[in-house]
C-alpha cells in the first residue's frame, strides 16, 4: 500500500505583483523521501520551497500537509517544517543561542546551562563539524560564511523536523562545509525519517541523494530528464523560428515552430528527442540538417531511444551535442545524460543498455533529432 | 584668560564641596529629563516599532511629519507648552507652569520624534531573511515581533541615548516653561545661561562640566553601541 503523501499540491499558483511565479497542477511528496529540485535561477525553486514551508499562502490552489489543507502559522505546520536558505540569517547572539532558538520557541529550552539542551547542542554541532568548546560561545559576527551556514543547519537539526527544506544550502560555502551539510541532511532522514526537499544546482549531489528529482522552468515542474526547455525569445527565419540565446554557431540553431507569444518557452519531451552517437567525419562535413525523413530512415541509425511510431510526416531537425555527464536515476534505473548543445544543456533520460551499446561517455559527440511538431509551449 | 582658568578651578571646588545651588540644578535636570524620557519611551518606542515594522496607507506622510518634528526649535515647543499650560490655556487648571512636570511635558515633545523616528529607522533595517528564518524555526507572529525588536536592540538604545542627550542639553523649553526658579525649576542649562549673564563664570563652568561629563558618557556609550 502506498503511504499517504506528506505534501499534496493541487492546482497551486503563486504570483508576485500579478506575475505568475509558480504553476503546479499536481504534485505529491512521499513522507521520508528526498526530493530534489533543479532549474535555472528564477525558475520557481525558492518560491516552491517557501510555499512548502508555509511562509506565505498560494494565491490559488490547495496545499495539503499530512492530508489536511494547512495555512501559514497553523500549529500543525509551525513545529514540523523547517527551511534552510542559501544565506541564512543568524540572530545577533551566540552560536549556542542561535541553535537553541527554535527549541526556545517550542518551550523546550530552559536557560543556557540546561544540561539536556547543552547535550543536544553539542550533538548537532558535532554533526555539522563544529566544536562545541570552540564555537558555542562565539557571536554571529565571529563566524565565516561556511560556519554560519553550518550553525544554521544545526539550528534546524536540533528541532528533529518532520520536513527539512533546503534552498541551495551549499551554493555559497566551501567544499568542506558543503560536505558536512549534505551529510547532516542525510543523517536527519536516516535517524528521524525526515522528509527532505532540496533545491540545488549541484546535480551530482541531487542525483546521488534524491529519490525523486524534478526540474522547474518558468514556474512549471517536470520529472527530471523528462522535458527540456529551449528559452526564447525566438527569431523568425523563413517559416521557422530559432532561439538566439542557445545559438553560438550559425549552423547550430535550435529550431522551433511559431511561438504562441513573445515570452513563450519551447518545451521538448525527452521521449521526443532521438539521440545517435556521432560518427567520426569532420565537423565541417556534417552540417545541421532539417529533413522530412521518415521514421524508418532514422531508425536505421544506432538509436538510444526508440522513435515513436506515430512520427510519420513530421519535419525533423538535428543538432550536434556533447555528453557532459552520465548519472544514474535511482528511482527507475535510467541513465540521465547532460548533453551540451551550443550554450544550453539538455537533460535526457535513457536506457542504460542503450547507453552502453552506443559507448557513450562524457565527451562523446552525439546527434539530437527532434520533430518540430512535437514542440510544446509554456 | 586667567578668569577662565580661575573659574575652572573654582568650579571643581564647587562640585567637590557639594555646593547646594549647583547640585540643585543638577538634580532638577536629572529629574526632568528622566521624567520626559519615561513618557517618550512609553509612547515613542511602540509608535516607532509600528511605523518601521508595518506597511500601511499614509506611512510616508507620517514619516515626513515625524522628520519635520525632529527639527522643531525648543523655543517654539516652549512657547506652545507655555500657551497650553498657562492659566488661560486648556491645561491651565493643572498648575503646570513653572514646574518640573511642565518642563517634562515640553521635553517629551522634543524627545518623542527622536525616539520614534530612530526606532522606526532601526526596525526598517531588519533583514528580510530574519522573518523567514524565524518562521522556519517555528515562530508565531508574536515571537517574530519580539525577536525583531530584540535584534534591533542596539539601534533602539541608540535612539534612547540620542533623545536623552537632546533633552539634557536643551535650554529653550526649560527657560520658558520652567522660569529658571532657583531651588525649584533651575536646570543646568538655564543656570549656565543665568550665571554667564551675571558674570559668574565659575558657577557656569561648574555646571557646564557636569553637563559635558553627562554628554560625554552618553556619547561614549552611543559610540560603543553603534560599533555593535
Amino acid at each position: 500500500m502506498t503511504p499517504p503523501s506528506i505534501y499534496t499540491l493541487e492546482n497551486i499558483v503563486q504570483a508576485y505583483k500579478g506575475k505568475i511565479a509558480l504553476d503546479i497542477p499536481h504534485l505529491n511528496i512521499a513522507p521520508g523521501s528526498i526530493t530534489g529540485l533543479m532549474g535555472p535561477n528564477g525558475s520557481g525553486k525558492s518560491t516552491l520551497l517557501k510555499l512548502l514551508a508555509f511562509v506565505s499562502p498560494p494565491v490559488k490552489g490547495s496545499l495539503f500537509f499530512n492530508g489536511k489543507v494547512e495555512a501559514p502559522f497553523s500549529p500543525q505546520v509551525r513545529f514540523d517544517i523547517t527551511l534552510l536558505t542559501q544565506t541564512p540569517y543568524l540572530l545577533k547572539r551566540t552560536v549556542q543561542e542561535n541553535i537553541t532558538h527554535g527549541l526556545k520557541i517550542r518551550g523546550k529550552a530552559h536557560g543556557r546551562k540546561d544540561p539536556k539542551v547543552c547535550k543536544q547542542v553539542k550533538e548537532v554541532m558535532d554533526r555539522v563539524g563544529l566544536s562545541f568548546q570552540e564555537f558555542a560561545h562565539r557571536m554571529d559576527y565571529e563566524l565565516s560564511g561556511g560556519e554560519a551556514q553550518r550553525v544554521a543547519m544545526a539550528a534546524r537539526l536540533i528541532l528533529k523536523p518532520r520536513v527539512l527544506l533546503l534552498d541551495e544550502p551549499t551554493a555559497s560555502v566551501d567544499i568542506n562545509s558543503a560536505t558536512l551539510i549534505r551529510r547532516a541532511a542525510l543523517y536527519a532522514r536516516k535517524t528521524w525519517g525526515t522528509t527532505i526537499i532540496i533545491a540545488s544546482h549541484d546535480h551530482e549531489w541531487l542525483q546521488g541523494a534524491c529519490d525523486n528529482l524534478f526540474q522547474l522552468y518558468h514556474g512549471k515542474i517536470f520529472q527530471a530528464g523528462s522535458k527540456n526547455i529551449i528559452p526564447g525569445p525566438f527569431i523568425k527565419d523563413g517559416q521557422e523560428f530559432f532561439s538566439p540565446s542557445s545559438t553560438t554557431e550559425a549552423e547550430q540553431t535550435l529550431r522551433v515552430t511559431a511561438p504562441p507569444h513573445d515570452k513563450a518557452y519551447a518545451l521538448l519531451k525527452t521521449d521526443h528527442i532521438h539521440i545517435t552517437a556521432e560518427e567520426s567525419p569532420p565537423k565541417e562535413e556534417r552540417p545541421e540538417k532539417d529533413s522530412n525523413e521518415s521514421p524508418e530512415n532514422l531508425a536505421a541509425n544506432p538509436h538510444i531511444q526508440e522513435m515513436p511510431g506515430k512520427l510519420e510526416q513530421k519535419q525533423y531537425h538535428t543538432v550536434r551535442g556533447e555528453v557532459l555527464r552520465l548519472m544514474g536515476d535511482k528511482k527507475n534505473g535510467y541513465i540521465i545524460m547532460a548533453i551540451k548543445v551550443n550554450e544550453m544543456n539538455f537533460t535526457i533520460r535513457a536506457n542504460p543498455e542503450a547507453v552502453i551499446q552506443s559507448k557513450l561517455l562524457p565527451g562523446s559527440r552525439v546527434m539530437l533529432t527532434y520533430a518540430l511538431n512535437d514542440i510544446e509551449w509554456i | 584668560m586667567d578668569f577662565i582658568i580661575q573659574g575652572f578651578f573654582h568650579a571643581l571646588h564647587l562640585l567637590t564641596t557639594g555646593d547646594s545651588s549647583t547640585w540643585s540644578a543638577v538634580s532638577a535636570t536629572l529629574k526632568v529629563s528622566t521624567l520626559s524620557m519615561l513618557f517618550s519611551v512609553v509612547v515613542g518606542l511602540p509608535c516607532g516599532f509600528f511605523l518601521g515594522y508595518f506597511d500601511f496607507r499614509g506611512k510616508r506622510g507620517v514619516r515626513t511629519l515625524l522628520d519635520t518634528m525632529l527639527a522643531l526649535p525648543t523655543v517654539f515647543i516652549g512657547l506652545m507648552i507655555y500657551a497650553v499650560i498657562s492659566s488661560r490655556g486648556p491645561l491651565g487648571d493643572f498648575n503646570l507652569l513653572f514646574t518640573l512636570a511642565g518642563i517634562a511635558m515640553g521635553q517629551s515633545i522634543l524627545a518623542f520624534p527622536i525616539i520614534t523616528a530612530l526606532t522606526a529607522s532601526a526596525v526598517e533595517t531588519i533583514d528580510a531573511q530574519l522573518k523567514l528564518t524565524l518562521i522556519s524555526l517555528g515562530a508565531g507572529k508574536k515571537d517574530i515581533m519580539l525577536t525583531c525588536m530584540w535584534e534591533v536592540r542596539y539601534g533602539i538604545v541608540a535612539a534612547l541615548v540620542t533623545a536623552y542627550g537632546r533633552v539634557m542639553t536643551e535650554v529653550g523649553i526649560s527657560m520658558m516653561v520652567g522660569g529658571n526658579i532657583k531651588w525649584h525649576t533651575r536646570t543646568i542649562t538655564t543656570a549656565i545661561a543665568l550665571e554667564t549673564g551675571k558674570g559668574m563664570f565659575a558657577n557656569g563652568i561648574a555646571l557646564g562640566l557636569v553637563l559635558v561629563s553627562i554628554a560625554f558618557a552618553v556619547n561614549i556609550s552611543l559610540f560603543f553601541l553603534r560599533k555593535r
